[in-house]
């Protein structure tokens, strides 16, 4: 971070090479259009160039702190065209899927970042159908549970009731990611 | 509350998925409750593990080339407009009569900005009178209305000056910087309050832009956790605003809470709290006027 700081274009390449997949990929989960996807990878990456600060070490991970960055940036966008689509409304996004062999060779990402994205994965699948969907649309979609009530036809309590248990769900079988401290272990790196 | 419920209201508040009064709910288990706290970090963590679960796609490999060059150049590439909203290009009749309409408000704008400088002109002019706006005699009505000016409006703005002098010249007001949220998305402000005055000063600045039909509020919350709203309010276009507040004598705000509400047009309607401040709190404080 600190050679970003200093205006290196060489660490603003080896980050963008590291994590623009991810960003992207996040992006497009959310907003569902290639070109608005690759608008805020453009900003997330300006913003750490031009506001190296604005990442803060001592508040977690860079990895937690970029997917956040990223979620956020997206919703925004996505609030801003008024698209509110949901998942199952959707064909297949758009863009060409990384043939990589999750968690073994991923050419993006390093080895233990690839090693908790298949852990994610693996957690998120093995969640019941409902419990997943409830939170995706809370997560990608960035509807509350009042409008996931809505959108979904299910009582507002039966909605509470899966984000909880989905939640403790990944709790559990996410636990070795999470330090004793909370932070979460992106698997150290340039980065954290 | 029941176990189960305490967890429902962490678990959502950490996806950023609760309505304002559950969030406002949250914020005060957090706030009143460490163990709370430490849950809801706990949630948060996996919260943000949870974009680790979408499949890889490959960006456009000219993109890489885009970003850097920008960064060489300092400058912030903007997608061009016609791709962004080429379904919409198309109309050229809307075209038009959005053309007809910016060039309207254009006109009416710098209108309204005459009338807001010859308006402060008077009211700096003569601050003795404001207390006279009451008084369709007063030379200070009179000539708002000679330029126009509505009388609410001449009250508005008088009564917000009258709040602004209050405010700035109690020695034991109170400055702070607001808390951030998981709606902030990079917002930030500070307040500066006065319990003497029962009334304050909000500025923010890198406010998200709200979906149309929108709009921001603030909402102050006194010892008893009686909500009030303060205040409805709309951003520039670079997300800045100064807010005047005024509580109603009744109640002592121990709390301002900036909130995203859905509906302009009903002050019913909630939405995620974005920036938050605890008023009595020390560590954050420290008195404007020495």
């Amino acid at each position: 971070m600190a050679a970003l700081g200093d205006g290196d274009l060489e660490a603003l390449e080896g980050l963008y090479d590291r994590y623009s997949t991810l960003v992207f990929s996040v992006s497009l989960r959310v907003l569902h259009d290639t070109q608005l996807a690759e608008d805020v990878v453009q900003e997330v990456v300006l913003r750490l160039w031009r506001q190296p600060s604005s990442y803060d070490p001592t508040r977690g991970r860079f990895i937690s702190w970029l997917m956040s960055v990223t979620r956020n940036r997206s919703l925004d966008e996505l609030r801003r065209v008024t698209r509110r689509l949901r998942s199952e409304d959707l064909e297949e996004e758009p863009g060409r899927e990384l043939p990589a062999p999750e968690g073994v060779d991923d050419p993006q990402a390093g080895l233990l970042l690839a090693e908790r994205r298949a852990a994610v994965r693996a957690a998120m699948t093995r969640l019941p159908p409902a419990q997943r969907r409830v939170i995706e649309l809370a997560y990608f979609g960035g509807l509350t549970q009042v409008e996931i009530a809505q959108a979904t036809g299910d009582p507002l309590g039966t909605v509470k009731t899966r984000v909880r248990l989905g939640m403790q769900k990944l709790r559990e079988s996410l636990e070795e990611f999470i330090n004793e401290d909370g932070a979460v272990d992106d698997g150290g790196g340039i980065w954290t | 509350m029941t176990p189960e419920e305490r967890e429902e209201l962490l678990a959502g508040y950490a996806l950023g998925s609760l309505s304002t009064p559950d969030a406002l709910d949250a914020d005060r288990l957090v706030r009143t409750d460490a163990s709370a706290e430490a849950e809801l970090r706990a949630f948060r963590e996996i919260a943000d593990l949870i974009a680790l679960s979408v499949p890889l796609r490959q960006a456009d490999p000219a993109l890489r080339q885009r970003v850097m060059s920008a960064a060489r150049q300092g400058r912030v590439w903007r997608p061009a407009l016609w791709r962004r909203y080429w379904p919409v290009a198309g109309l050229a009749a809307s075209l038009l009569i959005v053309t007809f309409w910016a060039v309207s408000l254009q006109t009416s704008l710098v209108h309204l900005r005459q009338q807001t400088e010859q308006l402060s002109a008077i009211v700096e002019a003569d601050a003795k009178r404001l207390d006279k706006l009451g008084d369709p005699t007063a030379p200070g009505v009179q000539q708002a209305n000679a330029i126009g000016v509505p009388l609410s409006q001449l009250q508005t703005t008088a009564s917000d000056q009258q709040v602004l002098i209050a405010v700035q010249t109690d020695p034991a007001a109170i400055l702070g910087q607001f808390d951030t949220t998981a709606a902030s998305h990079g917002a930030s402000g500070q307040y500066v309050w006065s319990n003497n005055a029962d009334a304050g000063v909000v500025t923010v600045r890198d406010l998200p832009q709200l979906p149309l039909g929108g709009a921001y509020r603030v909402w102050l919350e006194d010892g008893l956790s009686r909500l009030m709203v303060a205040r409805s309010f709309a951003p520039d276009r670079n997300g800045k605003a100064e807010i005047v507040l005024q509580a109603d004598g009744k109640m002592k705000p121990v709390r301002i809470y900036v909130v995203a509400a859905s509906r302009a047009d009903d002050p019913r309607s909630t939405g995620p709290v974005v920036l938050l401040a605890d008023v009595t709190r020390a560590s954050l404080s420290s008195t404007l006027v020495p």
